[in-house]
């Protein structure tokens, strides 16, 4: 299960009859339930020409790429879409990993009818795009996320069928990111102007390596050195993908997580908001899982899991003490559910309102489960009793555990962990254990 | 379940059988005949017993085992398994047969045999013959070792090349393209070219690897043909597809072709192959075929003329009407069609810029339909040069006022383009078709928004200011909407811009328009120059205008803070699992204090290091061998530490070169060596110069007791190892270590007080007799010089800019930075290489450039106690652009480390390293980081050389170097710790020799300004010098306009007037053309 194939039966399409836009989404997924879903929305857009300004910004992130070799075709991908909640959020993420976009349209910017609550994936097309761009500012939209074949069927646009390959990684992107999301903090918060003369200080080019927001008197602008209050961003030119938006943006929110691994950026347009997160460079997906190993050491039993499928509705905020007091789970445990949900993609979060959000991803929960493979390593080295605990007491431990050709140690004192492998020498747990610190902690 | 596999190749007939019995299955294999070895698996549940004997029998299969369902009937005993096996014999021996048949072919070279013999091959045996091609291009295609070198022969690599001849290789190559699936012939480039000569039907046969027993039967070569190559005509490709019909043809195709551009297959080659219903329908690889072209037959040995190809094209309605359009579609690579003869040669007309002009004079293609789709893709992330490629087709189409008003729509999204290059064209278009009837001003105005704020679409910015005053005029309709964009003109740097958009505003605007107003009021800290003013009565006066006090002036004045603070004392490892994970902190850090540390533990903590050390220390070792550090003084490091691990008795060599010209970086060196004669020797007094305080400071009571400890204990004292301590050593806390001076021998303390600024008494010596009793020479050096040069070295650290004359009667008396320090005078030198032109056998040389220069004295051997001397001598010519290999980042910080107190020789290295050119060789530029953090240390003073680095740095084609720079200006402006004036001098230096383009520095500089008042006087202060540096300049660079414009928008903003001979240069200036109407604003 590399990839996850599916194709869109029908075509994304925009039509033109006097002065309305009628946009109709086709969404395809893995899941039969989800798929016999017709339509999760249908109504009016209040701010169209923004929205579609915003749908391009999220279409453009999906299909930039900006670590790969141009040998790897920039696949045609798609975002996924949540309906529920008086709400729709369209999110996805750049053909490396590295950029995530999502697009919350609130429910003062919708005008229509929920008919079902949930997630999908939604064709992005060429023509549909060019037609949406097209769009003006005093023209009228309807927006149908899902759609009854038949209706559209006499549509002028000749259906093709479009064949659409998801990576596991980009998957598991979706998954991870919601981690650091979820411990991100506010740093600063720029007017319209500062956004703008922050990236007017963005370089030109591709720029390797990292530069840092900083505050110069009331300028924000982007600076090689990292001083004072900063927020680092690696390989800033990503920011472009934000620039189709900037004219709009009434307020900027930069956030940063704990580590400094991933910054966030939420702008501000009334109805609509955008929210975008980095990797810590251009070469670094969201994939690495680390955020989250330390709890899913803690297994979750899976009924759990369908379980709390069946209490949440699309979009609906996850609030972690109501479901432990209905449901009589244990506060300690909940930590554990919450990584473990969002690990297999049932929970994305809001940095802005600071919560989580229940929506399950359009794919197998078999595939997200099989991503996660330092676990998974870990695992094995358990399995195949590789560890060897030296010394344990009190708040110490000492273990030596069998690495490629090479025997490592590791030292677990006062609940900080290290180990002699590459992965700790280079990252110094800033990117959450290494497989064989977990694995000691498995089996202690 | 149950199935029994065989397998059979030149070495191995074995069997393989699997059969499964509800939770479990039983896996038998071994050599055919025998009973062979059982597995049995059991699971939790029979679908995932069932699922998992599956997989691992389609693994089997993969591997080329055959299924032909029936299993032998076995008797255990072996004699009798011969005879059991003779019951099916023929489909056996069939296979056997049949791989034995191919290998005949192959070995006889019997191409015209290989499609009847493909014919008879029988499906079921498809798995192993498949098997068996892949071996047999192993064997006979692959580049081999032919014959085994010689031993004895050192410069013998034996022989290398092909088993097979051309002949082997096609037929090998041939049967994959007849059986191979889809992903099994995706690996065999070969295929490629057979399938792109599929039109010709011809094959080249490679002469040279043909014996001549062949050649007779091959038959006569076409004619026209080179001599070492053969074409023959053959119809043995088109023959096996059309009986193999493979489905694969167009993915791989495709596969190849958006792999390599030269792998693209022939337009003509892809329709012979549509003819005979070979190749299905794909509408990219159609696209990237047909605007592909080889001037070059391989095949025919002739050039392939550009005008046929068009002529065909323009001539074939298949052609044009199905696989045209779909070069809108996909991405291709159009632009760089061109062919071998004029004018279609390279960079002369491409062969699709005369097909679409023929196309459309023809009336074949759709003129409006053609320009909508070539503006269509402009806003597609394609290649540059595609969607430039496209526009110039819009442009020689010429379409009318009347037509791009049709097509308005298609425009502007153009207006919308990431690249500006493209924003840009789409404002020129507008441009054309603004004032003619039917174009819709209102949708257009709301496109455009987006492009008013953006400052890489200046020049359209400015076409569009005068359009906008034109509508304004006669279109009042649409005032209230273009005044709204005007204000964000604002948004950009530009003077020209918000001069004329501010005129614009103040002419139209309403005065109770509180929406620009406000709008207006928020982009007043942007404006520039006199703006402000001209427009004042449209800015609400409350916000925006914060006050500033205009009565500060930047006043210089250094800030000395103290270096040893209690917060910083260094913690050793406390044990040995402390020090083990210091070695990987080690490995990834670029700190001194990580460096030091791991290398003082090893000493200090010798009686803690198990007995096992080596074994806990594996994964580091691995790690480190495998690792290179750009650092010099990183590398030295790891092969001691490889050394230590090694357990080596062998003294410390130097396994590496790590030739960075840096004398006083190899002084890690032999620091690292007699580090490890001290761990030999079981010495477990610390290093004098480790330090006490982070990152690299000694306090002077620890460095007086450790020296005691030495006198001691009678351990002798490195020299280099005192240097460095005494370099390291602030004047701080000095009375507790003053109390203790006189525990030293005489002439130690003598040195010591003087350090600690007891005395300012150098005492010389010519015979140096006291410092040996202590001290480990290293034989080069005379007695005297050992003495001598570590008073010098105290010296230079504590007074880095005083003269010592008492040294002038010395060995050291010509050594640079003895007696004075030592400041070489940088000069502008030209370079150029020359090289012999081997047509004329004459002399030629490249065009010259001008680079920094500093004169050093000749190379001497100096004592390792001269830090601050050591590098300066006159080096080689090192490369092509004869400057030196810049110190790494990490580097630098060491190099710091070793001179905390007087980093001028450190600037000094830098200014010859990295500042002789401002657009340093691919790769370079990289030490600007570096530069940039050490002058943010604190008590950084700026002497000379340092300005001129500081300055080199605004000019550096690095972009980092110039925003470590901007950052490096604030903090000190900020601080008022450099002085602006000085930095303008050397500024106007380097603009004098045209070092770098204006522009850099202009950028520079545009990020300091308005940071804060203090800020915005220390740039006038800076720009004063720097226009009076400059003011007899002969050429003007490009780009002092704009350098100008900033001064003035200073002046403005800071209330400041020019002084009087500022005011004579820009009067003289004004005699430029471009610069006189800034120059008059300066000064009036």
């Amino acid at each position: 299960m590399e990839t996850a194939d599916y194709t869109f039966a029908s075509t994304s399409t925009i039509n033109k009859v006097d002065n309305q836009n009628s946009l109709f989404l086709s969404h395809q997924t893995e899941l039969e339930e989800v798929n016999n879903i017709p339509c999760f929305f249908w109504g009016r857009m209040r701010d169209p020409y923004l929205t579609a300004k915003c749908l391009s910004t999220v279409a453009k992130t999906v299909r930039s790429r900006f670590a790969l070799t141009t040998q790897e075709l920039a696949a045609m991908r798609d975002p996924i879409v949540t309906a529920g909640a008086e709400q729709i959020r369209f999110e996805g993420f750049s053909s490396c990993n590295g950029v995530y976009a999502r697009l919350d349209i609130l429910s003062e910017g919708l005008d229509g009818e929920f008919l079902a609550s949930g997630t999908t994936n939604v064709d992005f097309n060429e023509p549909m795009l060019n037609a949406l761009n097209l769009v003006q500012k005093n023209e009228e939209v309807i927006l149908s996320v899902g759609f009854d074949n038949v209706t559209v069927s006499t549509s002028r646009t000749k259906a093709v069928e479009k064949k659409v390959s998801l990576p596991n990684r980009w998957i598991k992107g979706l998954t991870s990111v919601q981690h650091y999301l979820a411990e991100m903090d506010e740093r600063f918060e720029l007017n319209k102007l500062q956004v703008i003369q922050l990236f007017q200080s963005l370089p030109k080019s591709t720029i390797k390596g990292d530069m840092f927001i900083v505050q110069r008197a009331g300028k924000f602008l982007f600076s090689p050195l990292q001083s004072g209050k900063n927020v680092k961003v690696g390989s800033p030119h990503r920011l472009r993908v934000m620039e189709g938006i900037l004219p709009f943006i009434t307020s900027l929110k930069i956030y940063e997580s704990e580590d400094g691994q991933a910054s966030c950026f939420v702008a501000l347009m009334g109805h609509l908001q955008m929210v975008f997160a980095f990797s810590a460079d251009a070469y670094r997906g969201f994939s690495g899982e680390g955020k989250a190993l330390e709890h899913l050491i803690e297994e979750i039993p899976m009924e759990w899991v369908f379980g709390i499928n069946n209490l949440f509705k699309g979009n609906e905020i996850f609030n972690m003490t109501n479901l432990s007091i209905e449901n009589d789970i244990a506060f300690s445990t909940m930590d554990s559910l919450t990584a473990n949900l969002a690990s297999i993609g049932l929970l994305g979060f809001d940095v802005l309102n600071n919560q989580h959000f229940y929506r399950r991803l359009p794919f197998k929960t078999q595939r997200i489960l099989s991503l996660n493979p330092r676990l998974k390593n870990a695992k094995k080295l358990v399995a195949e009793n590789d560890i060897e605990i030296v010394k344990k007491i009190n708040n110490y431990v000492e273990a030596n555990v069998k690495g490629s050709g090479v025997t490592h140690k590791i030292i677990i004192e006062n609940d900080v962990a290290k180990c002699t492998c590459d992965w700790y020498t280079n990252h110094r747990g800033k990117r959450g254990f290494c497989k064989h610190v977990l694995a000691v902690k498995m089996i202690l | 379940m149950k199935h029994y596999l065989t397998f059979q190749d030149d070495t191995s007939d074995k069997f393989w059988q699997i059969e499964t019995s509800e939770k479990s299955f039983t896996v038998t294999y071994g050599r055919t005949g025998t009973s062979g070895q059982s597995q049995t698996k059991i699971f939790d549940s029979e679908v995932l017993c069932l699922k998992e004997s599956e997989k691992i029998l389609a693994e089997k299969r993969k591997k080329g085992y055959a299924e032909d369902g029936v299993e032998p009937v076995l008797v255990t005993a072996k004699p009798k398994a011969k005879t059991e096996k003779s019951d099916k014999p023929e489909k056996v021996d069939n296979l056997a047969e049949v791989l034995a048949e191919y290998d005949k072919l192959i070995t006889e070279s019997a191409i015209d045999g290989l499609l009847s013999f493909l014919q008879l091959v029988e499906k079921r045996h498809y798995e192993a013959f498949k098997k068996h091609i892949r071996k047999a291009k192993k064997y006979w295609i692959d580049y081999v070792q032919l014959v085994p070198k010689d031993p004895n022969k050192p410069n013998d690599y034996g022989k290398w090349g092909h088993r097979g001849n051309d002949i082997q290789k096609k037929i090998i190559v041939l049967s994959a393209m007849g059986v191979f699936d889809k992903t099994e012939i995706n690996s065999w480039d070969e295929a490629f070219f057979y399938l792109n000569n599929f039109k010709s039907g011809t094959m080249i046969i490679d002469m040279d690897t043909i014996p001549n027993s062949l050649v007779q039967r091959l038959g006569a070569p076409l004619p026209g043909n080179r001599k070492d190559k053969q074409v023959f005509e053959v119809q043995y490709i088109k023959n096996i597809l059309l009986w193999s019909k493979p489905s694969w043809l167009d993915s791989y195709l495709l596969d190849r072709a958006m792999k390599n551009d030269w792998q693209n297959v022939y337009y003509i080659n892809l329709r012979a192959l549509e003819d005979l219903d070979l190749i299905t329908y794909n509408p990219q690889l159609y696209a990237r075929s047909l605007t592909t072209f080889n001037p070059w037959d391989q095949a025919q040995s002739k050039a392939n003329k550009a005008i046929d190809y068009i002529n065909f094209i323009v001539n074939n309605s298949l052609a044009i009407e199905r696989d045209l359009p779909h070069i809108f579609d996909y991405e291709t690579n159009i632009q760089n069609c061109y062919g071998s003869e004029q004018p279609y040669v390279w960079n002369g007309v491409g062969l699709w810029e005369d097909i679409f002009k023929k196309l459309l004079e023809a009336n074949k293609i759709d003129r409006k339909w053609f320009i909508t789709s070539s503006l269509q893709i402009q806003t597609k992330e394609w290649n540059n040069g595609l969607r430039s490629f496209f526009r110039k087709r819009v442009d020689d189409a010429k379409p009318t006022k009347e037509e791009l008003v049709q097509i308005q729509e298609s425009v502007f999204p153009l207006l919308h383009a990431s690249m500006n290059q493209v924003a840009n064209y789409g404002v020129g278009l507008v441009k054309e078709m603004y004032d003619t009837e039917g174009f819709d001003m209102d949708i257009f105005l709301d496109w455009i928004q987006p492009v008013m704020m953006r400052d890489d679409c200046k020049g359209s910015i400015k076409i569009l200011l005068t359009m906008f005053e034109k509508t304004c005029k006669n279109q009042p309709q649409f005032q209230a909407k273009i005044l709204d964009l005007l204000a964000d003109t604002f948004a950009i740097n530009d003077l020209t811009i918000q001069e004329k958009a501010g005129k614009i505003l103040q002419k139209y605007t309403a005065k109770d328009n509180e929406e620009i107003k406000e709008k207006l009021t928020m982009y007043a800290p942007q404006m520039l120059g006199n703006v402000r003013t001209l427009i004042a009565d449209l800015l609400t006066e409350d916000t925006g205008n914060e006050e500033v006090d205009l009565n500060i002036e930047y006043k210089f004045a250094l800030k000395p803070t103290p270096r040893l603070f209690d917060k910083n004392l260094v913690q050793l490892p406390k044990d040995w699992n402390e020090l083990l994970f210091q070695i990987g902190t080690f490995v990834s850090s670029g700190n001194v204090i990580d460096t030091e540390l791991l290398l003082n533990s090893l000493v200090l903590l010798q009686d803690q290091i198990p007995a096992d050390y080596q074994k806990q220390c594996e994964a580091y070792k691995k790690k480190l061998e495998g690792t290179y550090y750009e650092s010099s003084f990183k590398n030295y490091t790891k092969e001691f530490i490889l050394h230590w691990m090694n357990n080596s008795d062998k003294k410390l060599a130097k396994s590496n070169h790590y030739g960075y010209n840096s004398k006083v970086l190899d002084l890690q060196f032999s620091r690292l060596q007699y580090l490890d004669k001290k761990i030999k020797e079981k010495s477990t007094l610390p290093l004098l110069s480790f330090p006490t305080h982070k990152p690299y400071w000694i306090e002077p009571k620890t460095l007086i007791e450790r020296i005691i400890a030495y006198q001691k204990a009678d351990e002798k004292i490195d020299m280099t190892d005192l240097a460095i301590a005494i370099a390291r050593m602030p004047r701080e806390r000095v009375d507790d270590a003053l109390s203790l001076c006189e525990q030293l021998d005489g002439n130690l303390s003598k040195l010591m007080k003087f350090c600690l600024g007891a005395s300012d008494k150098i005492e010389l010596d010519s015979e140096g007799n006291f410092f040996t009793k202590f001290l480990l020479g290293n034989g080069q050096n005379t007695k005297e010089s050992v003495h001598n040069s570590l008073w010098a070295l105290a010296a230079r650290t504590f007074y880095p800019d005083k003269i010592f004359p008492e040294f002038g009667k010395t060995y050291l008396a010509d050594v640079p930075n003895i007696i004075v320090p030592f400041a070489p005078e940088p000069y502008f030198k030209e370079y150029w290489n020359e090289y012999k032109n081997h047509q004329t056998q004459e002399m030629e040389r490249t065009k010259s450039w001008f680079a920094i220069k500093l004169d050093f004295p000749p190379f001497k051997n100096l004592p390792p106690t001269l830090l601050y001397s050591l590098d300066f001598f006159e080096r080689e010519k090192v490369n092509y652009f004869n400057t030196e290999q810049e110190l790494s980042l990490n580097d630098i910080f060491y190099y710091y480390g070793f001179t905390p107190q007087n980093q001028d020789s450190l600037y000094l290295l830098i200014l010859l390293k990295s500042c002789q050119i401002a657009d340093s060789y691919e790769g370079g530029g990289r030490s600007w980081e570096g530069v940039c953090k050490i002058m943010l240390r604190a008590n950084t003073v700026f002497n000379r050389t340092s300005l001129l680095v500081l300055a080199s740095s605004f000019f550096q084609q690095k972009r980092e170097a110039r925003g470590f720079a901007a950052e490096v200006l604030m903090h000190h402006f900020q601080e008022q710790t450099i002085e602006p004036e000085k930095l303008g001098e050397q500024i106007g230096f380097l603009v004098n020799n045209k070092y770098g383009p204006m522009q850099r520095f202009v950028d520079v500089i545009s990020l300091v300004k308005d940071a804060s008042n203090l800020h915005n006087q220390g740039l006038i202060l800076m720009l004063n010098t720097l226009i009076i540096s400059i003011k007899d300049i002969q050429e003007f660079p490009t780009n002092t306009k704009k350098l100008l414009e900033i001064y003035f928008d200073l002046l403005t903003k800071t209330k400041k007037k020019p002084s009087p001979e500022i005011i004579e240069i820009m009067t003289k200036w004004q005699s430029n053309a471009s610069l006189k109407s800034i120059c008059k604003q300066i000064a009036p």
